[in-house]
Parts: structure tokens; sequence; C-alpha cells
């Protein structure tokens, strides 16, 4: 769940609070909850959405250094998720909340396109053509595509997993 | 180069939040708020509330998907729940209007103060009508009937008084009555569209009101409300004593030196607080009051000193006839 609201947010730090946020409406609500996995992403969504209309009102904090952490020892490849980290959550950022859910809820969380029109509350065919249309957005982040061109030839780049 | 598809960027999410694990702090924190949250409403039982943070660790755990899952938390035991001084105040006024015969007649008359104004109101108990006659300066000896203006007595009667069913009941009124009130207002302003903008300008969107700002709202008002039946009555101050935020003054005296328990509570939206005056017996408010602090001159608003608004009811009777004007208009 972590790893959801970091790539919805783009920020690690606001996808805690977020995590957080949502593990506490959960516990408060557990008694009439059916399905906990579908309620909390559900309600991820939502916070995310709150949060990002919430900052368009506030004036934008500036970071004070590049907050490039350092990974957790428990992984099992920190590296190559510390450097990658950084590029795509600056891709994603690109996108609009909605489109970015698409994406996360599509690609990382491996749900349908039933499903995922079912949690967001839109049509099928709204997820289809925003997925295509967000893919083809990061399509166009120099960074991303830089990422690409320069990925391991040995063997454990990201093209050989095509 | 190979082209972006979604087969990459499912890769690339895998990849580049493989580290990510859930700090142990996040799920400590959660389980203290839960607590606290429990201790204050006192409408879940001890041993649920622990159940739900463990199996919600247990659920956190294995959401995270990684080989490295956390050890299991323990179940942590809860101390006894232990009330506010408030809390026991408002229990304590709940079992009083419990105890309260319901009045029998079908007219209620109500008298107050407005400042230097006299005014009565007389109720319909049966439709809930209402109409005003007024004594002072300037205003009208009477005013036009205001129809269904109240619930009527036997809807009153159907309000639920389990705490969570009329918790819920309130935050609905309060939601539907703003909504109809800024939908009338909106109405009126759309003719004018330069009045809106200005009104805009001058009242930028402040933060919303919480649940507990609207329960508070909402159950202050039905206590004033004359109509309300005494088994209302108690279950609205039990409502009371479940809400964060409640300050109870239990050796206050209202305007007129009467003695009283003052209920207040601040809200954060509005900022100004809002109190009512019960009596002692639990039979009756005899006071509303809006108390508003003083604020300083900012963006061509002038600065207002600290100021009360504050509406005195005299006496309440219960008559079996329509009464006459008092003020002989």
């Amino acid at each position: 769940m972590l790893r959801v609201a970091t790539l919805l947010t783009c920020d690690p730090h606001l996808a805690e609070d977020v995590y957080q946020e949502t593990l506490q409406r959960l516990a408060a609500r557990w008694s009439r909850i059916a399905n906990p996995l579908a309620f909390c992403r559900r309600v991820m969504h939502n916070i995310v959405i709150d949060a990002s209309r919430a900052r368009r009102r506030r004036p934008a904090e500036l970071p004070l250094f590049d907050t490039h952490d350092s990974g957790d020892p428990r992984a099992g490849d920190p590296i190559t998720a510390v450097e990658l980290r950084p590029v795509l959550l600056a891709a994603l950022s690109t996108l609009t909340p909605q489109q970015r859910a698409i994406v996360v809820l599509r690609y990382f969380d491996d749900r349908s396109e039933a499903e995922v029109a079912d949690l967001l509350g839109v049509s099928a065919g709204t997820v289809k053509s925003t997925a295509s249309r967000a893919v083809a957005q990061l399509r166009t982040q120099p960074g991303l595509t830089a990422l690409l061109h320069t990925s391991d030839p040995k063997g454990d780049g990201l093209a050989c997993h095509r | 180069m190979p082209a972006i598809d979604e087969e990459i960027l499912r890769d690339l999410m895998q990849r580049a939040t493989g580290d990510l694990h859930a700090p142990p702090a996040i799920t400590t924190r959660v389980v203290t708020r839960s607590r606290r949250r429990h201790l204050r409403t006192m409408g879940l039982s001890v041993t649920a509330a622990g159940l739900a943070t463990a199996t919600t660790i247990g659920l956190v755990a294995a959401a995270t998907g990684g080989a490295h899952r956390q050890a299991p938390t323990k179940v942590v035991s809860l101390p006894n729940i232990t009330l506010t001084a408030a809390q026991r105040a408002l229990n304590k006024l709940s079992l009083a209007a419990a105890r309260t015969a319901p009045p029998a007649g079908r007219y209620v008359e109500m008298s107050e103060l407005q400042g230097s104004d006299k005014r009565t109101s007389v109720i319909d108990s049966q439709t809930g009508d209402i109409w005003t006659f007024q004594q002072g300066q300037g205003i009208p000896s009477e005013l036009p009937v205001y129809k269904h203006w109240s619930p009527t007595l036997a809807q009153f009667n159907a309000y639920p008084t389990g705490v969570p069913a009329l918790r819920a009941l309130l935050i609905k009124q309060a939601e539907q009555q703003a909504a109809a009130g800024r939908k009338a207002m909106l109405a009126q302003l759309r003719k004018d569209q330069k009045k809106l903008r200005a009104i805009r300008r001058a009242f930028p969107e402040g933060p919303k009101e919480t649940a507990n700002d609207l329960v508070f709202a909402q159950a202050t008002l039905l206590l004033w409300n004359p109509l309300v039946p005494p088994s209302l009555r108690a279950a609205l101050f039990e409502v009371l004593a479940a809400t964060p935020g409640v300050v109870v003054n239990s050796h206050a005296k209202d305007s007129l030196g009467r003695p009283a328990v003052q209920i207040s509570r601040y809200d954060s939206a509005s900022k100004y607080t809002n109190a009512i005056y019960e009596s002692p017996d639990a039979t009756r408010v005899l006071e509303t009051a809006s108390i508003y602090p003083a604020t300083k001159a900012h963006d061509g608003v002038p600065a207002q000193a600290a100021s009360v608004l504050s509406d005195t009811y005299q006496a309440i009777t219960w008559v079996n006839s329509v009464p006459a004007n008092p003020y002989g208009g």
C-alpha cells in the first residue's frame, strides 16, 4: 500500500501521510467494511485527490534539498530502486491525479479495466482511453526515455523484460 | 531504444518502489490514535478496538507483500474508560431529563428577551406551526405564521435515541439545512452577478465544519426546541457527552442570574463559541449565546471587539387552547 501511495502522490513523505490516514480510516470503520483492500484503494485515491486539490489552494512548497532517500536495506535491489524512483516519480507527476491513479491501479496493482472503473466510479472506456493517453504522455518524458536508453545491456536492463 | 509500453511501465514501477516498506512508527501512530478515538467516543467495546487494530496491522504486513514481514504485534489491552468532568455532568443531565414527565397540552408558549425586545412564540405541537408576538421599538407586533416550522411532537417521538443513530441523523439534518440555505442564497444572488462576485471576494471559502461542529450545533438547536420530548433530550445529552471539545460549567448563571449549566463548544470553522444554558433540572434551555472573540483588522475588514449575542427564555408553558397576544396587540 505504501508503494501504491508513493506512486499516486509522487512524494515519499506525503505518501506516508496518505498511508497513515488510510489505515486510520480503515481502523475507524473496521467493523463495517466487507472488503478492506478495496476500501483502502478507494480511500487512498480519495485522499490523494483531496490532497492535490488542497495543495492547489496553498502556496507551493519548495524542497530544501533533493530528497534522494537511501532505501530500505531489507529490499532486494535498493540501488536500482533509488536510482529509478526520482525519474519515475518526476515523470508520473506530469500526469493528472486521475491519470496517475488509473496507471498505478492498472499497471502496478494489476487491476482489470472493469475493476479500476468500478473503484474510481468511471466507465471502463474512460479507464482505457485515460490509460492510453497517460502512457503516451509518459513516452514524451525525456528522463524516462533516457533511462531506458542507458539501461544495462547485459541482461537485467528494462528492455530485456519485454 | 525501446518505446515505453505497459510492460516496461509495470516493470519500472515495481523496481522503483521495491525497497519501500512502511515504517513501524506509522502503525504505532494508527494504533495510538485509534485508542484515543475509542476512549473519546466510548461507543465501541475495548475488545473490538484491540482486535480491529491488530487485524489492521496484520493486513498492512500482508499488503506490503515483501518477504520481510514484521512480527505480529501484540494486542494491547486498553485501560478502563475514564469519563471527563464534562461527560459526567452531561450524563447527569441526561439522567435528569429522562426522569422528567412529558408535558401535557397542545400549544407551547415561550416568552423570551432579545436585548430590550420582548417576544412570545406559540408553537402547535401537532402541526409544528409557529406564530410570534413581539413588543419593542421599531419591530412589528406580530410576525406571520411560519407553517411547519418545527417537526411535530409525534415526529420527535420517532427519532432514534441510540447515540450512533442519533448522531448520524443530526449530521444529516445539519448538512441538509446548510445545503438548502446555500441553494436559496445562491438562487437569490444569481440574479445579481455583481453582488455574488463581491460576496465571494469578501467571504472566500473558509474551512469546512467538521462532523463534531455539526453535531453540537444541531443537538443544541434541538435541546432549545420545547417540543422535544424528555427521552430525546436525554439522548441528546448523551450525544454531547460523546462529542469532543464540549465544555461544561455546572455552576454558571444566565444573564438573568438564574443558576444554569453552561454547555459550550468552540466552532473552529466559524471561529466563535456556541453556548447554551440548561436549567439544572434538565427541563429546558434558559439561554442561548454566541460568543465572538475580538478580531484584528485584516484585508480591509475592520477590527471587532469581543461580543456576545444571546437570547434569554423567561418562561415556557403548555396550554390546551390558543393563547392570546400577551402584549395586548
